[in-house]
């Protein structure tokens, strides 16, 4: 089973543009981000205006002010790292093509990142952003793994209703740990891969996806394409979305197709899709990052057991697990969880990821939509 | 009109009678069927619910009221099967499926004007007038809801929900360390959104007067299937220093937070999955579709009000309302007996201070008065210091049962 | 007052900048003492009066709030903290001056007894004062910790009228030379903040004010409830950032600007007092849950790096920041500097590993020092920064449901605050 994922920033392509950099070493990851606008297409067809980041850590760095012209792809590229990487962050502000009356800056909120200083952490009040033309480079030393994410927090609540949000997580060094390895009773070989570093492989997984609840309010995102006023405190989202997208286009392997409105841009790259074989292992590094309310997630015939919330192992400091099983988690924007979806003996089959929140199954007013998104079990 | 609901129910009650001989407890009959209540303010809601068959075949509809929640389906302890035989007298395709309970669950999907297939039904329909059984083979013990599988935006919230409970051993809900309880009740949330119930029983919904569920609102809040008003009877827990488990449900659309007022909750178990801590606490965070369980050991007689503190306090926007309850805990016969007799003997106390008092006053002029008055104040004098010694008896055993409940 | 540039509403106002200002002349921002204790009431005896006041958001509307007060003293929402020690008999006096009958409850809290003679009524949830009258309200607080109070009369009205504030119970063997939140060592405690958080849907409020509650019957407000302004301690941003006690917020004492210095432990004590669930956002650094609705949990912490705070519930959480592991020295040291207190030493005199942008290409924040450095302030373009006065770390804590960031559609405002981390040496009161 093969996944291509144009948005993921994978850490080997990457890491050979050291550009602005001092001091690179090999573990240094670079990532070049457009700031801008552009549209993506709703699960019922309705095109929406969107603010964004795009990807383009192999573009060198002089083509991304062009490239990134009407680029924002929804959500936001998905940001990978290694516990013990450098990353270099340069986010590059293309300006919103389709409002030139708009200057807005941008930044880059790596959202919970531990022990933050304001300089690299994206709040323009408390520091700095970047203006039209210009780009601003970021340092992240990666020490802690985990579930983040990141967004815009320039006008916070107009540029991540617009759609500046993105995944992000970092995994443990405890994946690099030598073949054979023991693991409190458990024994590590090349390849394994875990939630955490948890010393006794509780948080051991096959396969991972990003899950990134949002919600849109498409009129806002119309008010803003078509220069009205922005309707604050009306503001009631309409458009349930999983990494940016409404059932059934969540469950739509890879991207979605191009859209004229942007250009012929790819701008929807990140299927929930959720696969396995039977027997195998599901993290779900599930965030939440829309700006008006609580969603609870529900996974329909297998039950997950929550092993980390934002960015952190479920344990005390004693040592005692607290790890939980449960049938649903419930986060506000700004919250993370890990989830292991165990799926020996679960029978192949299709299931369902859902929200509870049931009239959140909904493109907009379309029902059988929303909020939802399937899991595929293979058999062995 | 409903005979060919009986020969559609027959037909496959007859594949479905084969396979179970006998009707085990585990079997249990349902309908699926539309019916009205009357909200506190006198609001009737068109609702679909389940009512249990009286004769348990299926076969007739002997007008057995539905309700919503549905009837509690209780699975023995030990018991591992569990077979809902259903009757669907609902206008639309419905399903069962109980989320935390493993079974085969078989989607229904449809292909969309796109081409792309999505999910009506969770798992396989039974049509309107027909029958169908839903089989568990390795139910779980906790707290879980039986609920419609299918285009669940609006079934859920139609009514169709109820409880599904196992214990883990007679008296005990988890394994250890899970204590054993004495009292059990439940606390199950619901809401309804009158406009849509209007609009599914009008034949409105989908339409543009009515186009989804998305602008939900509900106006009432119910517990155990009806909002607060006067007259609302209390849950019982049992009596002081007992401990009861409650099982809290939301069949609702949106989090709620019961909150008890004076006392605390020991919180247990989510989903039916016992917690890694137990956690003391006077409120339940509790989201929709979530099932919480928690053990409280009332410390004060009387009655406490759990009320939600997401604030669903109201019908329809009137005051005195929504998700309020109270928990009553009684007095246990033993201290309540104690307490009788500490009463009787107080009483006793007050009447023979009187008599002496009076006693005390009587003439005393001529030596008949003189003894008469001696025997008075001999007698009452005499009952008091009985009195007053088995008063202090009751006091003290009093407060050593106090203080047996509270260690 | 929305300012309408190009279609889009401007969203830095003029009022904000105002408000920021007027902080800075007050002069009250940094004082003498070392530690930062929470403002409320301290004893066992509470004597609190409920009456009617209006309070003036910062986009001008006024609204007419209903809330608790000393007695002696203005009407104030969020009400009075009150600050009582664990086992200590406590009562609290209620005059009823509202024109309808009133009340108080106090989850966490067992065997309440309530005292009244005239002027009180038996209400659902609770002896009630009627207007005019007086109840009065015993408990022992058993057990340490961060609770709340609020009306128990139609709680969903009276609550979003303001009827509600903290109560914080102190271990009884407090010591306040070395504070603990419990009677448990992880608790210790070097700065103390309370966030209050809660919401108002002003309709509500224009209601009752010309109606009374009655006039809620026939309207869909209390199920379709839309709040405009998101509060802190009952305030919204950007007042949040000013002092305790400022004499143009009469009924709004209490500020919820956070600060401490570098490796401190700071206690915050977040309280759900409205209706919805808020997630409070702690930018900087992971704080770490020590208990839920006044029960004790250190045996089974957990760190976070938001905060969920569902109605009705308290959480104790400590936060530290000391910018560890940075990969580059935080407050920007040559290799040969000393090492300033608890400094994370391996990256001491490391450079930031990247060239920052040319100033034209940047926009500043108000309270950006000019340097990305702890302590350090530098000059910025004329008419930017100048709000930070230390050349603190400012980090805005906030509800991360960015819509409450709002007051009635101006933005930013609503729900949030901003924490400082001071350099060391810089008193925090
Ligand atoms: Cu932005
Ligand atoms: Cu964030």
């Amino acid at each position: 089973m093969s996944r291509t994922n144009k948005s993921v920033l994978s850490v080997a392509l990457v890491a050979c543009f050291l550009g602005l950099a001092i001091g690179s070493r090999a573990d240094d990851v670079v990532v070049r981000l457009s700031g801008g606008d552009g549209y993506m297409k709703l699960a019922d067809g309705r095109i929406l205006y969107i603010f964004s980041f795009a990807d383009f850590s192999n573009l060198p760095p002089e083509e991304v002010m062009s490239a990134g012209l009407l680029a924002a792809s929804a959500p936001a590229p998905t940001i990978i790292a290694d516990e013990g990487d450098r990353v270099f962050l340069h986010l590059t502000n293309v300006g919103m093509v389709m409002r030139p009356d708009l200057f807005d800056p941008h930044s880059v909120h790596w959202h919970g990142f531990p022990n933050a200083a304001p300089i690299f952490d994206g709040l323009p009040d408390t520091s700095i952003s970047i203006n039209m033309g210009g780009t601003l480079s970021y340092f992240y030393n990666v020490v802690e793994p985990g579930t983040y994410m990141y967004h815009c927090h320039v006008e916070a609540t107009e540029h991540m209703q617009m759609g500046m949000l993105g995944n992000l997580y970092v995994r443990p060094a405890q994946n690099k740990s030598p073949d054979g390895t023991l693991l409190g009773g458990f024994v590590h070989h090349t390849g394994f891969k875990y939630a955490y570093n948890d010393g006794d492989g509780s948080t051991f997984y096959d396969v991972e996806f990003p899950i990134q609840i949002g919600s849109f309010d498409a009129a806002f995102h119309d008010a803003s394409e078509s220069t009205q006023p922005l309707p604050f405190a009306l503001m009631r989202d309409d458009y349930p979305l999983l990494n940016g997208r409404g059932y059934p286009d969540t469950a739509v392997p890879g991207a979605l197709p191009a859209l004229a409105e942007n250009g012929g841009k790819v701008s929807q790259g990140v299927s929930s899709l959720i696969e396995a074989t039977q027997g195998e292992k599901i993290l779900l590094r599930i965030s939440n990052l829309n700006v008006t309310r609580f969603y609870t997630l529900a996974s329909l015939g297998i039950p997950m057991k929550v092993v980390g919330q934002d960015a952190r192992l479920l344990r005390a400091p004693s040592g005692l697990n607290l790890y939980r099983t449960t049938n649903s988690v419930t986060l506000g924007g700004g919250e993370s969880k890990d989830a292991i979806l165990d799926t020996s003996g679960v029978q192949p089959g299709r299931y369902f990821l859902y929200t509870t929140n049931l009239n959140y199954l909904s493109n907009g007013t379309e029902d059988f939509g929303g909020m939802m998104t399937e899991i595929i079990i293979h058999a062995q | 009109m409903k005979t060919p609901k009986r020969i559609a129910a027959f037909a496959i009650l007859l594949a479905t009678a084969s396979a179970s001989s006998s009707f085990a407890q585990t079997d249990v009959f349902l309908v699926a069927k539309e019916f009205t209540q009357t909200m506190p303010d006198g609001v009737q809601i068109v609702m679909w619910g389940y009512a249990l068959d009286a004769d348990g075949d299926l076969l007739t509809d002997d007008g057995e009221a539905a309700s919503s929640p549905g009837p509690q389906i209780v699975v023995p302890p030990g018991e591992a099967l569990l077979r809902i035989h259903i009757r669907n007298d609902l206008p639309a395709d419905t399903s069962l499926i109980i989320p935390g309970q493993t079974t085969t669950l078989s989607p229904v999907m449809f292909t969309d004007a796109s081409g792309r297939e999505r999910v009506s039904s969770f798992t396989t329909v039974v049509a309107p007038g027909a029958t169908a059984t839903y089989t568990w083979n390795d139910v779980r013990n906790g707290s879980f809801m039986y609920q419609s599988g299918t285009h669940v935006a609006v079934q859920i919230q139609m009514g169709l929900f109820g409880s599904m409970t196992k214990e883990f051993e007679p008296g005990r809900a988890y394994r250890q360390p899970t204590p054993f309880h004495v009292g059990e009740a439940s606390v199950f949330y619901s809401e309804i959104d009158p406009d849509l119930h209007a609009a599914v029983a009008g034949g409105t919904y989908g339409t543009p007067a009515y186009p989804n569920t998305l602008d939900y609102r509900p106006r009432y809040f119910l517990v155990n299937g009806e909002p607060f008003s006067a007259g609302v009877a209390d849950i019982s827990l049992g009596a002081v220093g007992e401990s009861s488990l409650v099982r809290f449900f939301n069949a609702g659309l949106e989090t709620h937070v019961p909150t008890a007022l004076g006392m605390d909750m020991l919180i247990v178990a989510e989903d039916g999955n016992l917690l890694p801590t137990n956690r003391s606490s006077y409120s339940v965070f509790l989201p929709a579709g979530k099932t919480k369980d928690v053990l409280i050991q009332p410390e004060m007689p009387g009655r406490h009000a759990l009320v939600d503190r997401s604030m669903a306090l109201s019908n329809n926007n009137g005051p005195d309302g929504g998700m309020l309850v109270f928990l009553s805990a009684d007095i246990p016969q033993e201290l309540s007996e104690a307490q009788n007799k500490l009463d009787t003997w107080s009483k006793r106390v007050f009447k023979a201070k009187a008599k002496l008092t009076i006693a005390f006053a009587m003439p005393e002029a001529t030596p008949a008065e003189q003894r008469a008055k001696a025997r008075a104040v001999e007698t009452w004098r005499s009952r008091l210091e009985t009195a007053r010694s088995r008063l202090s008896r009751a006091m003290n055993r009093l407060v050593q049962m106090q203080e047996d409940l509270d260690s | 007052m929305n300012f309408e540039t190009d279609g889009k509403i401007m969203k830095h106002s003029a009022r904000f900048v105002f408000r920021i200002a007027a902080l800075l002349a007050t002069g009250l921002y940094a004082g003498r003492a070392t530690r930062a204790d929470i403002n409320g009431l301290e004893g066992s005896d509470f004597r609190l009066t409920a009456s009617a006041g209006t309070i003036v958001m910062p986009d001008g509307l006024s609204v007419h709030v209903w809330g608790f007060g000393p007695t002696d003293g203005n009407m104030q929402y969020p009400g009075p903290t009150l600050i009582t020690t664990q086992g200590q008999l406590t009562q609290i006096t209620l005059l009823n001056e509202l024109p309808e009958p009133t009340s108080m409850v106090f989850p966490g809290m067992v065997n309440v007894v309530a005292d009244g003679g005239v002027g009180t009524q038996q209400g659902l949830l609770a002896l009630e004062a009627l207007p005019g009258g007086t109840v009065s309200y015993s408990f022992t607080p058993r057990q340490p910790g961060t609770y709340l109070y609020y009306s128990g009369t139609r709680p969903d009205v009276q609550v979003e009228m303001g009827l509600l504030g903290a109560l914080i119970v102190r271990p009884m063997d407090f010591d306040p030379l070395a504070p603990r939140a419990y009677q448990d060592n992880e608790t210790a405690y070097d700065q103390e903040y309370l966030f209050l958080l809660s919401e108002m849907d002003p309709r509500i409020h224009e209601v009752v004010l010309r109606l009374g509650s009655a006039g809620l019957d026939g309207l869909d407000y209390l199920t379709d409830h839309q709040p405009q302004y998101w509060f802190i301690n009952g305030r919204v941003g950007p007042d949040t950032f000013l002092p305790n006690n400022v004499p143009w917020l009469k009924h709004q004492p209490y500020g919820a600007m956070a600060r401490t210095h570098p490796g401190e432990r700071m206690l915050m004590r977040v309280v759900g007092g409205g209706r919805d669930v808020h997630p409070f956002h702690h930018h900087g650094n992971h704080a770490r849950v020590i208990a839920k609705n006044g029960r004790l949990g250190t045996s089974a912490s957990y760190e976070v790096f938001t905060i969920q705070t569902a109605p009705g519930e308290t959480i104790d959480a400590i936060w530290t920041w000391t910018g560890q592991r940075l990969g580059w020295d935080a407050y920007g040291h040559a290799p040969g500097d000393p090492l300033e207190p608890g400094e994370y030493a391996p990256d001491h005199g490391k450079p930031i590993p990247v060239n920052l942008t040319e100033l034209q290409d940047l926009a500043f924040g108000g309270f950006y020092s000019g340097d990305p450095f702890l302590g350090s302030l530098k000059s910025l373009p004329p008419g930017e920064g100048g709000l930070n006065q230390n050349g603190g770390f400012h980090f805005m804590w906030h509800s991360h449901t960015e819509k409450e960031l709002v007051n009635n559609d101006i933005a930013p405002g609503g729900m949030m605050t901003m924490c400082i981390v001071e350099p060391h040496g810089v008193p925090i009161d």
